[in-house]
């Protein structure tokens, strides 16, 4: 009988996930792992953002996508090897609920996490003019500035709506290689 | 061979110089335009690649490689693109291959990280030159296509040119069929404004050739009849004569034409004038000189000659012309005047050419050179010897003087003369005078047969004004000093001197004008009795003032001149003259060695002596102190003189060569001793000891001996002790003027 429950409850839990879960393209992800460091070289105040001499990207994310976020985590140090550029590279992961306006970074990569919880981070690092890089395109909505994907080809998107709120210049080929989405 | 006609040649050049200048500009530009066109297509694949490195760079790095490879084939897909190959961090990330054989460059274009701008990869784009290719060809093909046309112009220009040179070519026919005294017809020939200048200058050449032709031959008429002019052929052969010619020269023209020209010449003397005037000639050279030509008669004549050698147009030579003047009278005059000026014996310019030579001169140096052995050479070796003597000191002073600037003249009988107009110090000429008495002196110099010494004596000056006088005083100063070299500038007395002699030659000659010429006697008085009888008769003259003045002031004077013969007559005159009216006295006069030397002196003397037969009373006192050089003729005199009777007398004894033997030869009766050596006699020994000496000699031959000058008691006792036969002076009797004598007779 307890087999029988326990199997009926671990059923239940997988319907649930399946239901609630978000699908992310492994090799979205892997190319986003590459890709969104080396955006953040482009940035021309990167001097300023930097801190103790680290570059610090705190990935943050909702519920169910933990693992996900371990895993960018994992393949952007397993591409970098803990160094950017001339600095440390240091990745936080952590949880959207834990995030609130003391949690500083050089950039962020937001997962889907819930809409409230992806504005709040974007409004916080606009405001501290630390770009925001968005697994989803989509997502721009919630005003994340950064976004890739990847189809025939690889695009990086730009936000053209968030550019003003983040006042980040980058260098300037940057803007001739990225499409621009409102 | 015809000659290219000008319009073809103005053509030709234009051309030449046009399509020069076409190609030389093409050539540049050409070039210019390739190099401009490569460097443009080159700038162009660079603008390419400029363009989309940034974004490959970028792409590469962001790690978006198929926008890389986009990218890439976006540029291999242009035009003339050929291919090309990206290279980055070493691996090759796109090539296109491409046929290689096409034309073609590539440029190398460095791809940098867009964060580090380290050049990370090369982006390597192959173009193709066609377009270049046909940009190159295009403008080749302008440029022929103007060749082309420039060619067409010339043609139409040359046809132009012809046309308008052609009235040239036709007064040139006119002109080429020319002759001497014709006109040119120039009225069938279109004119235009250069060639109607042309006709016209032509018109006036001809004219001036015209009025030329009448002027060279009334030219050739004037040459023709002042002076000889001949023609000869470049091998020297007579071809033309004027008559001027066949006068002087005395023979027929065909004895002259065809012969060889200098036929007439004078063969004894300048042959190699000859050598170097056709020398000359066939170098082309006009030649100038004087000939001496033989005429037919034989007679010599000179003419001064210019040959002039004809050549054509090229230059070679077509015959000679020459023009001679008759100039042997101006020759003749010329020898003559050369013979006046020259020194017959050396050869050397004489006192007249050196006068010449020295007047005008504002600097000079001026030397009187004797030859002191001139007389000995003359008398010892005879005339001609003496002369050749001249001529071999002339050329041997020549041989030493002329390399230093100084030339010699001959003057009088032995003597010579050195002028130097060189702006020199006088110590230079000095030195030149030294070096020549050295040199003349310290060499032997054969004369005949003979080596004879030569001993000169100079006298120099570097006044202009009194040059000859000057030199001669100091030359007379030298000789009479016997030294070698007098400068008369070193001599400040030489001038008082001269002014002296010649007050006392002026004095002198009056005084025996107006018979102011006497005489003193002095008496000699036995040297133990004091007793006198004898007397010495001492010469006076009296000057304006009527005063007496003594020999001392005048004799050497009168010795210098004429007049002291004179003088010595007057003395005999007198003398014998108031002597033979005191026929108990003995008297003695003065003779010096130029009395003795003097025959007209001592025949007046014998003539005298007879005239008064008074020879047995007269002493005739012989200076010893001008010592006795022509002993012969003085011991001559003195046996001429004994044999009239007269005594003879040395005077001066002790002062002059005091030669015992010469006293043994000469025979004489008298020795007067000279008054420096009694004046002091009594207290001085060595006049003692020099006097007893002498007494002691007198004594021993026999002869009288005489002390003068006893001054004082002192000197007369001494003297007497002594044993002196004679004594004179001041303290036993002053001189006094000779007609006293008689005045005390009576």
């Amino acid at each position: 009988m307890n087999k029988i429950i326990l199997k009926i409850f671990l059923v239940l839990i997988l319907v649930s996930k399946q239901a609630f879960a978000f699908d992310y393209d492994p090799l979205l992800i892997r190319a986003q792992a590459s890709i969104f460091p080396k955006i953040i070289l482009l940035d021309k105040d990167l001097d300023k953002k930097v801190m103790e001499n680290k570059v610090v990207i705190s990935i943050l994310h909702g519920n169910g996508e933990y693992e996900i976020a371990l895993n960018i985590k994992s393949l952007i140090e397993g591409q970098y090897k803990k160094n950017l550029g001339k600095n440390e590279l240091k990745i936080n992961v952590l949880d959207y609920r834990k995030f609130d306006d003391s949690t500083v970074s050089t950039a962020y990569f937001i997962l889907k996490g819930a809409s409230t919880y992806r504005e709040q981070v974007t409004a916080h690092a606009a405001s501290k003019n630390r770009v925001v890089f968005s697994y989803d395109y989509k997502d721009f909505e919630s005003n994340a500035l950064i976004s890739v994907l990847v189809r025939e080809k690889t695009y990086i998107y730009l936000n053209k709506n968030a550019i003003h709120d983040y006042d980040i210049k980058f260098l300037p080929l940057f803007y001739k290689i990225v499409k621009v989405i409102e | 061979m015809n000659k290219i006609s000008l319009s073809l040649k103005i053509t030709s050049a234009f051309a030449t110089v046009s399509v020069l200048t076409v190609v030389s500009l093409f050539v540049i530009f050409s070039n210019l335009f390739e190099e401009y066109m490569l460097r443009t297509e080159n700038e162009k694949v660079i603008l390419i690649a400029e363009t989309i490195e940034p974004m490959v760079a970028m792409n590469n790095y962001l790690g978006l490689h198929d926008e890389v490879i986009s990218l890439v084939n976006q540029i291999a897909s242009r035009k003339n693109v050929l291919g090309g190959v990206l290279i980055i961090n070493e691996s090759t990330l796109w090539e296109k291959k491409y046929d290689e054989t096409k034309g073609h460059f590539h440029i190398n274009y460095p791809v940098k990280d867009p964060v580090t701008q380290n050049v990370i990869g090369q982006l390597i784009v192959s173009y193709s030159k066609d377009s270049f290719n046909k940009a190159v060809s295009e403008m080749r093909h302008q440029v022929l296509n103007y060749l082309a046309m420039l060619s067409g112009i010339f043609l139409a220009f040359a046809f132009v040119i012809s046309y308008l040179l052609k009235p040239l070519s036709l007064i040139a026919n006119k002109v080429k069929d020319y002759q001497l005294g014709d006109r040119i017809e120039f009225d069938q020939i279109r004119m235009e404004p250069e060639t109607e200048a042309i006709s016209d200058a032509f018109d006036l050449m001809v004219d001036n050739i015209r009025e030329y032709t009448v002027l060279l031959e009334q030219y050739k008429i004037s040459v023709d009849e002042s002076s000889i002019v001949s023609k000869m052929d470049e091998y020297g052969n007579i071809t033309y004569v004027n008559d001027e010619f066949i006068r002087v020269c005395g023979y027929d023209r065909e004895d002259v034409l065809g012969s060889k020209c200098g036929g007439f010449r004078d063969t004894s003397v300048e042959h190699d004038m000859y050598e170097e005037a056709w020398e000359a000639l066939r170098e082309k050279q006009i030649w100038k000189g004087v000939v001496k030509n033989i005429s037919k008669a034989g007679i010599a004549y000179y003419v001064k000659t210019t040959i002039v050698p004809l050549l054509d147009e090229n230059g070679e030579l077509l015959e000679f012309i020459s023009i001679q003047h008759d100039i042997t009278e101006v020759v003749e005059q010329r020898e003559i005047i050369q013979r006046q000026i020259t020194d017959e014996t050396t050869g050397l310019p004489n006192r007249i050419k050196l006068q010449e030579d020295a007047q005008g001169l504002d600097n000079l140096f001026f030397a009187m050179v004797s030859m002191d052995n001139y007389d000995v050479v003359k008398n010892y070796y005879g005339y001609d010897s003496a002369l050749q003597t001249l001529r071999v000191l002339a050329d041997r002073l020549v041989e030493l003087l002329k390399p230093q600037g100084v030339t010699v003249y001959k003057l009088a009988s032995g003597e010579f003369a050195l002028l130097s107009s060189l702006h020199m110090e006088l110590d230079w000429f000095k030195q030149v005078c030294r070096f020549v008495i050295e040199k003349i002196e310290s060499t032997q110099m054969q004369v005949g047969d003979n080596g004879i010494d030569f001993n000169l004596t100079i006298g120099c000056t570097s006044s202009c004004d009194n040059y000859l006088s000057q030199a001669g005083l100091a030359l007379r100063y030298a000789v009479e000093h016997r030294m070698p070299i007098v400068y008369f500038e070193d001599q400040d007395n030489l001038i008082s001197q001269y002014e002296n002699n010649i007050t006392w030659t002026r004095k002198l000659k009056e005084a025996l004008a107006e018979d102011r010429i006497t005489l003193f006697a002095q008496p000699i008085v036995n040297g133990n009795s004091l007793q006198g009888g004898k007397y010495e008769c001492l010469l006076r003259l009296i000057d304006e003032d009527g005063k007496y003045v003594s020999p001392y002031f005048f004799l050497d004077v009168a010795k210098k001149t004429k007049l002291y013969h004179y003088i010595t007559s007057k003395v005999i005159d007198i003398s014998f003259d108031v002597f033979s009216k005191l026929p108990e006295s003995e008297f003695s006069i003065n003779l010096s060695a130029e009395d003795i030397l003097h025959k007209e002196t001592v025949s007046y003397l014998e003539s005298m002596i007879s005239k008064y037969d008074i020879g047995n009373r007269l002493i005739l006192e012989i200076v010893e102190s001008e010592g006795i050089d022509s002993f012969q003729e003085v011991v001559d005199f003195i046996v001429k003189m004994k044999g009239y009777g007269c005594k003879i007398a040395i005077d001066d004894f002790g002062t002059g060569y005091s030669n015992f033997s010469y006293l043994m030869k000469l025979e004489v009766d008298y020795i007067k001793i000279d008054g420096s050596l009694i004046k002091d006699i009594d207290h001085n020994k060595h006049s003692q000891v020099i006097c007893f000496t002498i007494l002691n000699f007198c004594k021993t031959l026999n002869m009288t001996t005489v002390a003068e000058f006893v001054h004082n008691d002192e000197v007369l006792n001494k003297v007497q002790d002594m044993g002196f036969d004679y004594l004179q002076g001041f303290y036993l009797g002053e001189p006094r003027p000779i007609h006293d004598l008689l005045e005390l007779d009576k």
